[in-house]
This record gives structure tokens, C-alpha cells and sequence, in this order.
């Protein structure tokens, strides 16, 4: 009874309440509105920043850390600074070569997600032609089978033609898995540079090549850049299909998923530590070009 | 020697015929305006003389030489478009000096050229910019420099001022108007707005759905158009097109036969006009007069049908008055059933 009684106390006060104030309302309202949205804006970037550098920061404290901190409590922010698990790691048997292999890989897959997707992108963007949906769709699609679905049969097949646990083989799946990403950033990148550029320098003497050379070419670069170096990520963090298709020739993911389940923690964070800060750096050396990429794309 | 000769060349997209037939002479160095709506080909016909776009038949001359299915590289033409497509990571000096260097004309010549070009027009001052960094009016700058200093044969030009602000637009057209007639080249210019056409045109091609309406000079586009479209196309407020009236083609010398006579057509301007009932005259009631500055427009009900008629400004005409009008000797225009002007 009771609530219901101030319930409705709180429902009549409610409309002479906003009609005794209409103008205040009126003259406050975008103000304050302008306010809490602005705070809102703040606490999503500061929960967006924490939730990617904290992690990060965990990793680099216990990494550099002694085994006896990482385990102990309370955390220090301020630890010994010893690298020794890092030394450790470095010297771990097979680190040095699944490192070398990552870096191949990668390598790979970055050159032929450019060398096959800037093309397919190029052609996307500039022409008309029967099943342009159908095939956009289709590059789409290929996203959607999953990798363990098919590691296996791509393992049998590796087998078979003779490519197995070889890099250039596991290159190709994992540029499977960069292509359709090429393909659609450079389509987007291509089509936001003005055709006419293109038209203007076949009427001032070049060729189609030349054309593409000289005027689409140095505008495109930046994101070609970014869009490479997205491939390189791709094939630097992926683990399942290089751990099935390489026995000899691991990768660090592949490597580190074999070699550290058993290790003691700090040795995992270590591990970590040296696959996060290639790509860490790698973004950061390319972060202008990423940003210009966007800017391309979203005129 | 660069006459132009367009011969048959059609235009078909799908089962769409964009253009039918078009034969069109441009004589050397002259200045020819493709006018028309939306849609009319007039854009296509450009890309087509650029190479940019392919006929489905016909044929292209520019002088002795055949262009049809040379590539856009090989046809000594330069073409200043729409957007400007001024390229944005060179410089202006380095964007004049492209298709020169493309060319692999000598660095001395090229230097003299982008100096001469640019000094035409007026953006010496800003050759080591981007393009970024410009006006809108100065990117145009650089796309008719960069055309210009290729030397080429025919330039074509894609609707070049229809992206500028209306005082920059003016003042641009008597620029290009300037430099053009002094640069000698024969030059093809696509365009909707008709006061660039007569302004700029030694010949303006009036286009109506994928064909020519009217190829003149644009004095005798705007005194003697060729068909009812190219009459109402042109001229603002554009030509009255009436019954004939038998008071008034009496008075005409060069009236053909009345019977033949399906529509006369009569420029505002060209009316005299009279308070008092005169002969030869036709009454007409004034619905709107608007003064316009220079001339006073009156929209007004003839029998069934709406005139327009210009009359001096300080002429004192109420709304609703009753008026006498008649149009000028020899300014009234005779057109047929087909709505084609028939000759006197």
C-alpha cells in the first residue's frame, strides 16, 4: 500500500514538476546532456585503454620479474628487474629457430596476401563484371569455415603433395585466412581514389601499368602498407593450424602452445611477452599509415 | 591541322541507345560547346572523343589521322575534368609536368613549360603546393596549366566550372575564354548551363536525348532555333511558343503559309507593346509583372495560353491591366508539325 501511495505521490509531482520549469528545462537540458555524454565518452575510452594495457602491463612487469615475485603477494609495481627468466627463455632449446620460422611465415603470408589480394581488390573496385556480388560474397564466405574444421584435411593433403611441415606451406593457409581481408581493404582503398586521376594520366601518355604506377600506386601505398602488415599479424598470432601443420618447423605460437604447458609461469610469461612485442612495435612503426588508411577509406 | 570529324558514331548501352548516330565537324582551332539536360550523351560523346569510353560504331578524324581505336595515350588529346583530378601527392609543378615527363620531353623544356603554363595562369606562386592545399578555384587552375602545356591537339573539357561558386564561375569563364582564343586549340567543352555556351561557344552542338538538336553559332542558336526544344532549352525566360495568330503573321513579310504553321515561336524581348487597342496588335491580360533590374518580366494569359514578355523597367504595368501585343518584324519563328523551324 505504501508504495503504491508514493508511487503515485511521485507520478502527480512528475508532470507539474516539468511544467513548472519549462524554460529552465529548456535552457539547461542540452548543457547537462553535453556533460554526461561527455563523461561517458571518458569512462568507455579509460575502460577501452585499461582493458587492452593492463593485461600488457601484467606481462611486462612479470616478465622482468623474479619467479619468487610473480608468485608472491602483494604485486609490486616496481619489480627487481631481473632477466634473468627472460635470459632463460632466450636460451631455451628451439626458441631462436620457431622465432626465425614465425618471422617466415609471416613473411610469406604477407606476400602473398598483397601480391594475390591487391589485384583481386584492384578489379573489385574498378570494374563491372558478371558475379562481381556473387564472387565479393564468396571472399567473404571463406571466413566462415573454421580452422580446425580445416587443418585436418589440409594436413593430409600437405602430406600427400609433399609440403608438409614446410613454411611456405603453412604460408599458404595463412594466407588463406589474410586474403579476404586484403582483398576488401584494398577494394575500399582503391575505390576512394577518384577514377578521373587514373583516366587523366592514360590521356597524358601512360599506359594502364604507368597509370597504376605512378598516380594510383603512391596514394594507394599507405594502405597496401597497413593492410600488409594486418596479413603479418594474422599469421604471427595464429596457432591451431601451425601446430598441426608443423612438427619440425614450428612456429613461436605453435612452439610455445607445445613447449609451455608444462613450463612454470614465468617462463609463460616470457613466451608471451616475446609475441606480443613484435606486433606491439610493428603497429606502433605503422600506426600513421593505419590511420591514413581509414582516412582513405571513409571519403 | 586538328579538325575534328565525327562520323555515325553511335552509342549503345544494353538494349539503351545512349547515342544515335552523331555526325559532328569541329573546324581546326575552333571553340565548340556540347549544351544539353541530364542524360543527353553529351558527356559520353566527350569520353568517347577521349578514348575513355568506346562507340559501339562509327568513326573518328582528328585531321588526317584516324582515332578510333587508338588508346586515350596515343591520341594527342588533353582533357580537363570535371572534379579537376589534380594528383594529390605531387606538387602543382610536378602535376604540370607529368605528361611531359611521361613524354620524356627535355628537363629544360619541361621547366620553361611549367614556368609558362603556370604563369598563364596565375599560380606561379603556388608551384611547389599540394593540391590539398589549394581552392577549389586554383585546382582548377592547375587541371587547364596542366592541359595546356601539353601542346595538345584538341583539349576537351568536362563540364569545368560546374564545381565552383557563382562569382568564381564568372570570372573563370572570361579567363578560359581569354586564354583559350589565344591558345589556337581546337577545344570541346561539355556543359548544362546555357550563358556558359553562348559566353564561351564559336559553335555550340545542342543535344537532345543521344542526338544533335541544333549545331550553330550560338547568335543563331538564340535567333533562329532549329526546334521547339532547342527554343525552350535556350534563353531565360525561354522562347513562347503560341498558336499562330493571324493578326500578327499578316504583319509578318516572311510568314510562310498559314495552314503549314503548327506553333510560332517569339523571345519575350521581341514583342512591342501597346496600351491602346492598335491594329495587328493582340490583347493580353497581365497576370505577374516582376521588375528584374534591367528589364521587366511579365507572365501573361493570351487566349488559352500562357507568354512571357520583357518590357523596359520603367514601363508602369499593374497586375491584371489588359495590354496590345505584337511581335517585332522579323522576329517571329515558324515551326511545324514535327516541331521543326520552317524556313521563310
Amino acid at each position: 500500500m505504501k508504495s503504491s501511495s508514493s508511487e503515485a505521490v511521485m507520478s502527480s509531482s512528475l508532470p507539474s514538476e516539468a511544467s513548472a520549469r519549462p524554460l529552465e528545462q529548456i535552457a539547461h537540458k542540452p548543457r547537462r546532456h553535453d556533460m554526461a555524454w561527455k563523461w561517458l565518452f571518458r569512462a568507455g575510452v579509460a575502460i577501452l585503454v585499461l582493458w587492452v594495457l593492463v593485461p600488457i602491463a601484467l606481462l611486462m612487469l612479470n616478465s622482468i620479474s623474479t619467479p619468487e615475485q610473480i608468485s608472491g603477494w602483494p604485486k609490486t609495481l616496481t619489480p627487481a628487474l631481473s632477466f634473468e627468466t627472460l635470459d632463460f627463455f632466450w636460451h631455451y632449446q628451439g626458441v631462436i629457430s620457431a622465432l626465425g620460422n614465425s618471422l617466415l611465415a609471416a613473411g610469406f603470408t604477407m606476400v602473398i596476401a598483397i601480391v594475390l589480394g591487391a589485384p583481386a581488390g584492384y578489379a573489385l573496385a574498378r570494374f563491372v563484371f558478371p558475379g562481381m556480388n556473387a564472387y565479393r560474397m564468396i571472399i567473404i564466405l571463406s571466413r566462415a569455415f573454421p580452422m580446425p574444421l580445416l587443418a585436418l584435411p589440409l594436413a593430409v593433403i600437405f602430406i600427400r603433395v609433399g609440403i608438409d611441415d614446410s613454411i611456405l606451406g603453412l604460408a599458404m593457409v595463412h594466407a588463406t585466412l589474410a586474403l579476404p581481408f586484403a582483398v576488401l581493404i584494398t577494394s575500399s582503398l582503391f575505390m576512394g581514389i577518384p577514377v578521373e586521376l587514373e583516366e587523366a594520366a592514360w590521356l597524358m601518355g601512360c599506359n594502364r601499368w604507368q597509370a597504376f604506377r605512378r598516380v594510383v600506386l603512391p596514394l594507394a601505398a599507405p594502405g597496401i602498407t597497413a593492410s600488409a602488415v594486418f596479413a603479418f599479424v594474422i599469421s604471427w598470432n595464429e596457432v591451431f593450424a601451425s601446430a598441426i601443420l608443423t612438427v619440425q618447423n614450428r612456429t613461436l605460437t605453435a612452439f610455445l602452445v607445445q613447449s609451455l604447458s608444462e613450463s612454470p609461469a614465468e617462463i609463460k610469461y616470457a613466451g608471451g611477452l616475446i609475441l606480443v612485442v613484435p606486433a606491439l612495435l610493428f603497429l606502433f612503426a605503422i600506426r600513421k599509415y593505419l590511420f591514413s588508411m581509414w582516412g582513405i577509406s571513409n571519403r | 591541322m586538328s579538325a575534328i570529324q565525327i562520323s555515325a558514331v553511335r552509342k549503345q548501352f544494353g538494349k539503351q541507345e545512349i547515342l544515335k548516330s552523331i555526325d559532328l565537324e569541329i573546324r581546326d582551332k575552333e571553340f565548340t560547346v556540347l549544351l544539353g539536360p541530364s542524360g543527353c550523351g553529351k558527356s559520353t560523346l566527350l569520353r568517347i572523343i577521349a578514348g575513355l569510353e568506346y562507340e559501339s560504331s562509327g568513326s573518328i578524324r582528328i585531321g588526317d589521322r584516324e582515332i578510333t581505336s587508338l588508346a586515350p595515350r596515343d591520341r594527342r588529346i588533353a582533357m580537363v575534368f570535371q572534379n579537376y583530378a589534380v594528383f594529390p601527392h605531387m606538387t602543382v609543378a610536378e602535376n604540370i609536368a607529368f605528361g611531359l615527363r611521361v613524354r620524356k620531353d627535355s628537363e629544360a623544356h619541361i621547366q620553361r613549360k611549367v614556368k609558362e603554363t603556370a604563369e598563364l595562369m596565375h599560380i606561379e606562386d603556388r608551384l611547389d603546393h599540394y593540391s590539398g592545399q589549394l581552392s577549389g578555384g586554383q585546382r582548377q587552375r592547375v587541371a587547364v596549366a596542366r592541359a595546356l602545356a601539353m601542346e595538345p591537339e584538341v583539349l576537351l573539357m568536362d563540364e569545368p566550372l560546374s564545381n565552383l561558386d557563382a562569382l568564381l564561375r564568372l570570372e573563370m569563364r572570361a579567363e578560359l575564354k581569354t586564354i583559350l582564343s589565344a591558345s589556337d586549340t581546337t577545344t570541346i567543352y561539355v556543359t548544362h548551363d546555357q550563358v556558359e555556351a553562348m559566353s564561351l561557344a564559336d559553335r555550340i552542338a545542342v543535344m537532345k536525348g543521344g542526338e544533335i538538336e541544333q549545331y550553330a553559332p550560338p547568335s543563331e542558336i538564340y535567333h533562329y532555333p532549329a526546334t521547339e526544344f532547342v527554343g525552350s532549352f535556350i534563353g531565360n525566360p525561354p522562347m513562347n511558343f503560341i498558336l499562330p495568330d493571324t493578326r500578327w503573321t499578316q504583319s509578318q513579310p516572311n510568314a510562310p503559309t498559314l495552314s503549314r504553321i503548327h506553333k510560332c515561336g517569339i523571345r519575350p524581348e521581341d514583342f512591342e507593346v501597346r496600351f491602346e487597342p492598335t491594329e495587328h496588335f493582340s490583347p493580353v491580360r497581365v497576370l505577374v509583372s516582376e521588375l528584374l533590374g534591367s528589364h521587366k518580366q511579365l507572365t501573361a494569359r493570351f487566349g488559352d495560353e500562357m507568354i512571357r514578355v520583357n518590357v523596359p523597367s520603367d514601363l508602369d504595368i499593374a497586375n491584371g491591366s489588359d495590354i496590345h501585343v505584337r511581335p517585332m518584324t522579323e522576329k517571329m519563328r515558324f515551326y511545324d508539325q514535327t516541331g521543326h523551324l520552317m524556313s521563310a
